[in-house]
């Protein structure tokens, strides 16, 4: 999912899937993080952040 | 999509195929198990099976968060959600396995409340807004969603919600396969390494299997050309004579896992000594409870609940379908009393579950 911003704080950030729909995440365990920034989502926890780099 | 699309790329997926072709040895039958489920439903919903050559067997092993609840807990479960006030929130796979004496579903059916959410967090929610009624999550899963039940209770203790109880069930990945790897009908060559459970353990934890066992581990993505790339990556291992662990998904996998997760997972999880799973039996230090600092969030404490074991279905095969022995459609019930309508087995509910 793409992280849009804050979404109350706490470690909750609203992100975008890829249909466009938003959802509150919690960042907890991967913060910080910043708009645009790529993270795999489980359960409604992000687990990591996505590398472009590693993707090539 | 980003980080998708490019992996799955028919042009490059038989370019693959093909190098895949030119690794094995046609006189050796190669037998590769992946250990999660969504491996399992990439495999099928892709149809990487028919892009391998025959002598390229892929089997499902123990990998599947929902086949391997057995009967006694969803038992547990069911009577939980029966008691009056609860709303008893899981899962939407969990919702038609099997107990002894039908489903969540079925408790849905005669009256109680049991709803699906996506997250832990949505069960909290639910408490926070309905303080007069007791809420209970039935947390199942591997290392990937146990950091999301651990992150929940630490915002329940946080914020002092009493309402809120988890029925924990989470398992850790290790341990099965140490039993898998001790079974004396395994024969395999290698395994695709679960990838989401990885991003939070890391690599390292299957550094045993070459080590002890002297089978090739590749970490794996869940696009058909991760999946591809992976069986490549290991049979390449294997025509070379080597043995280790790799990590075709590093662009998610981080060798070393989510420190802050495995933190989070240590403060509100404990090992219990054994934990039972479907179709093979209990194994030791394979399941997690609350730890001492958390019981008061333990559903099993706050309720009661028959907590007795139940003998799988006699014609039930989940068992060596999950440890690879054959294949779900060899099953004997297999689409004919065993269905996705009524499944009597866990492996037909879920579509992780072969």
């Amino acid at each position: 999912m793409r992280v849009l911003g804050v979404a109350g704080g706490a470690g909750l950030y609203d992100c975008a899937g890829e249909d466009g729909e938003t959802t509150a995440v919690d960042m907890t365990l991967v913060e910080p993080v910043a708009p645009d920034e790529r993270v795999l989502v489980h359960a409604g926890v992000a687990l990591v952040k996505l590398d472009a780099e590693a993707a090539r | 999509m980003r980080f998708v699309d490019e992996f799955r790329d028919a042009e490059l997926g038989r370019v693959v195929a093909g190098e895949i072709v030119a690794a094995v040895d046609p006189q050796r039958h190669y037998k590769l198990m992946e250990v999660c489920g969504g491996h399992t439903h990439a495999i099928y919903k892709y149809g990487i099976d028919d892009l391998l050559p025959a002598n390229v067997e892929l089997v499902h092993g123990p990998g599947c968060p929902v086949c391997v609840i057995p009967m006694g807990r969803v038992d547990d479960g069911i009577a939980i959600a029966h008691e009056p006030g609860v709303i008893f929130t899981c899962f939407g796979d969990m919702l038609r396995v099997p107990g002894s004496d039908g489903t969540l579903l079925d408790a849905k059916a005669q009256g109680a409340d049991v709803r699906m959410v996506y997250s832990p967090l949505d069960a909290l929610r639910i408490a926070r807004e309905q303080p007069e009624r007791q809420v209970v999550f039935f947390a199942i899963g591997f290392e990937t969603t146990a950091p999301s039940t651990a992150l929940t209770l630490m915002r329940a203790k946080a914020e002092g919600i009493e309402n809120f109880s988890v029925v924990c069930n989470h398992v850790t990945i290790v341990p099965p396969l140490r039993a898998l790897l001790e079974s004396p009908d395994l024969r395999l060559d290698g395994f695709i390494g679960p990838g989401h459970v990885s991003t939070v353990v890391g690599a390292r934890p299957f550094q045993f299997i070459p080590d002890q066992y002297g089978k090739p581990v590749v970490i794996s993505g869940f696009e058909p050309l991760d999946v591809l790339q992976s069986a490549l990556m290991l049979l390449r291992q294997l025509s070379e004579g080597r043995c280790e662990v790799e990590n075709q998904y590093a662009r998610v996998v981080p060798f070393d896992g989510n420190g802050a997760a495995l933190r989070v997972m240590g403060e509100v999880f404990a090992l219990r000594p054994h934990f039972e799973w479907r179709g093979l039996g209990f194994i030791s230090q394979s399941g997690l409870r609350l730890s001492d600092d958390f019981a008061d969030f333990d559903a099993e404490q706050r309720f009661s609940t028959p907590g007795v074991r139940v003998a799988d279905p006699k014609a039930c095969q989940c068992g060596e379908v999950l440890k690879g022995v054959i294949k779900p459609w060899e099953c004997k019930v297999f689409g004919t009393a065993c269905t996705p309508e009524r499944p009597i087995g866990t492996c037909m509910v879920s579509s992780e579950g072969a």
